[in-house]
């Protein structure tokens, strides 16, 4: 479910104006120059576009701050942005405005209201190999006034560089049905490759390292000869060599030291990665808090007397369901990358702590015996060139199927996006000729087709000879109409798959444009005929128009004029006289 | 509780209280349920070499913290029985007072316990911010 409950326009001088709005279809009507486009970039804004608004002749010293409420997903938010200094707060509804924020971390939290499912997003991240916000997918709210009847990249923003850069990454992403397995290759094939790697460089220097060992054992006065095989008992006689030398490495930690953080790093990657793997992010969080509440509960139960502490941090972890979380997972993965960076880091210092003893004066002995110990340990004599040759081979196939599926389409649902573009726009035919024309003139073979690489909307016919063929079509308002039924059914979509994370609504600015008397009242129709499908509760519409309601044959739920007797415009404190 | 378990338990539970000390000494006031956290973040800090983060760093400080703990989550839960008890341990000592769920220390210092390190001063200056709903919401859903 999402609404936008409230606009709440402050002047600089203290006045507050609010518009209220409901759920379903926003119309508002206005004359030439009463703001009807700033309106919808406003939107936009509150929604945290970067546009500079505050220097435009519309706000400058006239207008503070907007307040913007809104109910996702039966939680209310409160969304503040001040013109002047680009600060913002952000706030549940039944909750005080916190510190400011800046504009950044405005959109990271609007970006964690939007996500419906962090892991679906983990995904699109890898796979896009982009960030992708529910910025970028504002791309689908927008219908302005500018790019109307444009059928070619179709939607409003692919004007805009930040947007048509993303668009076809976006695309792809929508129409495989591949998804789970690309995601799945891009993870393996790295994996394979630094395992490749390594054992790559375990062949090669087996043998160097057999010669290396033995060279020092010699010195140390070893008998046996190490042939790959007999590591560990060579290794244990190392052991008890150091054993007898008493050495005090001078470094800042010393060996043990290192040794107890080099397994806590270890562990602590160990159990995260068991956790990302083993469960998604809800079920982690739900785990994580049952066991604080039980940690909890066994505190009191062993001593009453901490009560006074205790029960509150249980009442406030029964609440937490009323949340959501705001941060970004990058940071999570990037601590992981980061510890096992240092974990390597340790590793080397405990090797470099031992040399250090050598040349503190204690005799050659010691370097060989690290420098023996350290060959066995990284012997692995398990390494034969076949493995190596199948390994390769595993890379190559997956890299080939990884190509293959990403340039595969999913046809039929690019097919049915096609059909149900064509019906909606089918609907109106009784409200417009042109509709009836096509119909005619195809014998009524005319339909719509989605072409993905050009992101476009084709109209087409078949032709009995030829088969599928470009049936070509003027008029503004035909295409204008066909760009709507795009946007309509393009967001019933992304709605029903609940995993992209876009702003359910669209925003609409004066369509009836190229319109005449005769054929506008087609876009009501469409409009209804989508709701139809879509549920009045599940999406919002703003519309801005001169053209009064009745004439687009739309029934809004709630609608409003820009210029009354207390205003000239959209903003209540801007005078156009 | 074995002899071992004792012993436990009294060094935890001193090193406890002389890092909630330290934090008080240096932010003032803090609630529990953050203070708990980041007495136990001071506590694993001999984890590491160094932090895995600059110590300058100023932006997502306490995502940056937060995730920390990944992994570590059972033992902070673990953690938490002996920090109960430090802070528990603080206030019938009169060191410290609780004025609803935030601790507060009184007029002046408490002892010389101080703790230095940028990226926990951060990163608690920042948790201010967060309420403390968010804030446990955000450790639960982070480690």
């Amino acid at each position: 479910m999402f609404k936008i409950e409230r606009l709440d326009m402050h002047s600089c001088d203290g006045k507050v104006y609010s518009y209220t709005f409901k759920e379903g279809i926003n119309y508002f009507v206005g004359k030439n120059n009463s703001g009807k486009t700033e309106f919808y970039k406003f939107i936009d804004y509150m929604f945290g576009s970067s546009d500079k608004i505050k220097n435009s002749h519309w706000y400058k010293d006239t207008l503070n701050k907007a307040v913007m409420v809104f109910t996702y997903n039966s939680l209310s938010y409160r969304i503040t942005r001040i013109l002047n200094n680009d600060m913002c707060y952000f706030a549940y509804l039944d909750e005080e405005d916190a510190e400011a924020i800046n504009v950044d971390e405005y959109k990271d939290r609007l970006q964690a209201v939007f996500t419906l499912d962090i892991d679906e997003l983990k995904k699109m991240r890898e796979i896009t190999e982009e960030a992708m916000t529910y910025r970028t997918f504002t791309l689908f709210s927008f219908l302005g006034e500018l790019r109307q009847g444009n059928l070619v990249d179709f939607f409003d923003k692919c004007s805009d560089i930040r947007y048509s850069t993303k668009i076809g990454s976006i695309l792809n992403l929508i129409f495989n049905k591949n998804v789970e397995r690309i995601y799945f290759l891009k993870n393996e094939i790295p994996k394979l490759q630094k395992e490749l790697d390594s054992i790559e460089k375990r062949h090669d220097s087996d043998s160097t390292i057999i010669h290396k060992v033995n060279i020092n054992l010699q010195k140390l006065n070893i008998k046996e000869f190490f042939d790959g095989k007999n590591g560990k008992a060579i290794l244990s006689k190392l052991k008890a060599l150091e054993d007898l030398m008493d050495v005090t490495p001078m470094v800042t930690k010393n060996i043990s030291e290192l040794e107890v953080i080099y397994s806590n790093i270890c562990e602590q990657i160990k159990v995260y990665e068991k956790y990302k793997n083993d469960l998604s992010v809800q079920q982690a969080e739900n785990e994580n808090r049952e066991k604080m509440l039980n940690t909890f509960k066994e505190i009191i139960t062993d001593n009453q007397s901490y009560q006074y502490l205790v029960d509150p941090l249980i009442e406030l972890t029964e609440e937490i369901k009323n949340s959501i979380s705001f941060s970004k997972y990058v940071i999570k993965d990037e601590v992981i990358g980061k510890l096992k960076r240092q974990k390597e880091d340790v590793r080397k210092e405990i090797l470099k702590a031992g040399f250090q003893v050598a040349q503190l004066g204690y005799d050659e002995k010691m370097k060989a015996l690290a420098i023996a110990e350290d060959g066995i340990t990284s012997f692995s004599g398990d390494v034969s060139s076949d493995d190596i040759k199948e390994l390769r081979d595993k890379i190559q196939k997956y890299r080939d199927e990884l190509k293959r599926l990403q340039r595969l389409d999913d046809v039929k649902k690019i097919e049915e996006i096609s059909q149900k573009i064509t019906a909606l726009y089918n609907s109106a035919q009784d409200k417009a000729d042109f509709i009836k024309d096509d119909y005619r003139e195809t014998n009524d073979k005319f339909h719509i087709n989605y072409i993905k690489s050009r992101n476009a909307l084709q109209t087409m016919t078949t032709n009995e000879d030829k088969g599928e063929i470009i049936y070509a079509t003027g008029s503004n308002a035909r295409h204008t109409l066909i760009q709507l039924c795009g946007y309509l059914v393009f967001m019933a979509m992304l709605i029903e798959e609940k995993k992209y994370p876009i702003i359910p609504m669209i925003i609409i600015d004066h369509i009836s444009k190229p319109f005449d008397e005769k054929n506008v009242a087609s876009i009501g129709t469409v409009i209804h005929e989508a709701y139809k499908e879509i549920g009045e509760e599940n999406m919002q519409i703003f519309m801005f128009d001169d053209k009064e309601s009745e004439k687009l044959d739309l029934i809004p739920n709630h609608k409003e004029n820009l210029v009354n007797e207390i205003k000239t415009g959209f903003n209540p404190f801007f005078n156009a006289k | 509780m074995s002899n071992a378990d004792i012993k436990i338990e009294v060094l935890l539970v001193g090193k406890y209280c002389e890092i909630i000390k330290g934090i008080l000494n240096v932010h003032k006031h803090l609630s529990v349920n953050k203070t708990m956290f980041f007495a136990y973040l001071l506590k694993i800090k001999n984890n590491y070499c160094q932090w895995p983060f600059k110590s300058n760093t100023s932006k997502d400080t306490v995502f940056k913290v937060i995730s920390l703990i990944s992994g570590n989550y059972s033992d902070y839960c673990a953690n938490i029985k002996y920090i109960i008890e430090a802070i528990h341990l603080l206030i019938e000592n009169g060191d410290i007072v609780i004025q609803d769920t935030v601790l507060l220390r009184k007029d002046g210092e408490i002892g010389a316990e101080f703790y230095d390190d940028k990226l926990i001063k951060n990163a608690i200056e920042e948790s201010r911010n967060f309420s403390d709903r968010q804030f446990l919401k955000e450790v639960l859903s982070n480690v």
